[in-house]
């Protein structure tokens, strides 16, 4: 078998296991793991501009935030013009970090954009000046942040039970996971993702073969951040309240550390990892006390030495369509050899 | 870093890249034991200095001493006036708006060549 249908077989069979989970788990698990689910959408934002683009943001969490803020502002009933249902906070929490990437993205990539570490430490900046601007706007509720957020409501259910269940919480995740997937599999699968690798790959030469650099990147980042939006609306509504540490400096170094732990180049490594990371550090809490976040630590530091892959590295690399791969050599999509950025 | 360039030249580049982060990890300390007696010594106390260091090395120049210098002066000053004229939050939105535009405008930092 080569290595590339044992990947897609490999990732068909962790669908088809997370699909049966609710048969297995209790429901305190099947809700943590509902939460993780957002976190993975998350995950595979960051891996497709990281992995994807070689665009590492270290302000991820920016979008996340703001969509989980927009979410918690329009069904707290505080824009009064938009109403208050789930449909219409979920398209502000996609349109509004889609409007932000794309301006932050023009400022950054235009002309002498900038790229690399530079790029990197300013999103570093931007996410940190972002959360103190969080902190002290009273409107979104500064410190604390918005609390009370009402989670999935069940409207077909008249009386008792107005609200899903842990069970249907976690299909709804699991499908918004799978259509994320799916979607940005597709992408990555076609010539734009192609043209993304290239970019990755060295964008100067990309450049020199006649492709628009920039508009390139600025889609990628608009992309991402539109996932990001989603995945903090999804988890928002679950975890009940949206604060600034979702939208700092905390959770955009946590995002980048599950993406590299699982596999920053193949989008399911990078779900799995945001998944096991999250798991793990429930576990390590419970049995370890206090040392915990040492041991958290020196596993990452360990994962990130020995295996620059990730965990999942490239079992999990699916591979291109027939007509984009090079001809006799079947490549994965995106376990392409790269230099490191 | 041109690894594979400077390599082939028969430098030792993996010996200089210890060498250089253990004299920076040097200098870091030196910086922390200065620091100590003015402020309290906790396993947290570098913790507000990392992202301030980066971006006074980026907006006065990476690579040379002189740029390092005149990125600490720029925002070390901007922090410390602007924190006295408005508030200590506001000061460090300040800054780091500042520095990211400076970065944004002159990749090479304020000492650096204009290419």
């Amino acid at each position: 078998m080569s290595r590339a249908s044992r990947a897609t077989r490999v990732t068909l069979i962790l669908w088809t296991a997370l699909t049966l989970a609710p048969a297995v788990l209790g429901e305190w698990s099947l809700t943590q793991l509902a939460q993780y689910m957002a976190y993975g959408i998350f995950a595979m934002g960051l891996a497709f501009i990281w992995g994807q683009a070689g665009i590492l943001s270290f302000g991820q969490a920016i979008f996340f935030g703001t969509g989980g803020y927009c979410m918690g502002l329009v069904t707290l009933d505080r824009l009064p013009m938009l109403g208050d249902s789930t449909a219409v906070g979920l398209i502000l929490a996609l349109v509004v970090p889609a409007i932000v990437a794309y301006i932050l993205g023009q400022l950054l990539f235009l002309g002498r954009g900038l790229s690399g570490a530079y790029f990197a430490i300013v999103t570093l900046c931007a996410a940190v000046v972002v959360q103190t601007l969080a902190e002290q706007w009273k409107f979104i509720g500064g410190f604390d942040g918005l609390l009370g957020i009402p989670p999935f409501a069940a409207p077909w259910r008249a009386g008792g039970n107005a609200y899903l269940s842990a069970g249907e919480t976690y299909y709804l995740m699991l499908a918004a996971a799978a259509l994320v997937f799916v979607g940005l599999s597709w992408v990555v699968r076609s010539p734009i993702g192609t043209v993304l690798a290239a970019i990755r790959d060295d964008d100067r030469r990309t450049a020199f073969f006649g492709y628009d650099v920039v508009r390139f990147k600025v889609w990628a980042f608009v992309a991402s951040a539109v996932i990001s939006g989603a995945a903090g609306a999804l988890f928002v509504k679950q975890f009940g309240f949206a604060s600034p540490s979702l939208i700092g400096f905390g959770l955009s170094t946590e995002v980048l550390i599950w993406v590299a732990v699982g596999g920053h180049q193949v989008l399911m490594s990078a779900f799995l990892g945001a998944l096991v990371v999250r798991w793990v550090e429930g576990v390590l809490s419970e049995r370890l006390g206090d040392y915990w976040l040492l041991a958290l630590g020196v596993l990452f530091v360990a994962t990130v030495v020995l295996m620059p892959y990730g965990l999942f590295g490239q079992i999990l690399a699916l591979p291109l369509p027939r007509h984009l791969r090079g001809h006799g050599v079947q490549e994965p999509a995106m376990g392409r050899v790269s230099r490191s950025r | 870093m041109c690894s594979p360039s400077s390599a082939s030249l028969g430098i030792n580049t993996r010996q200089l890249d210890r060498a250089t982060f253990a004299i920076g990890a040097a200098l870091a300390g030196v910086a922390g034991a200065v620091m100590a007696p003015i402020m309290s010594v906790d396993p947290q106390m570098g913790v507000g200095f990392l992202i301030p260091a980066f971006l006074s090395i980026l907006v006065g120049g990476p690579g040379t001493l002189l740029g390092a210098l005149t990125g600490t002066a720029a925002i070390a000053g901007t922090s410390v006036v602007v924190s006295d004229i408005w508030t200590d939050v506001a000061a460090q939105v300040v800054v780091f708006t500042f520095a990211i535009i400076v970065i944004r405008l002159f990749p090479q930092g304020l000492t650096g060549r204009r290419s």
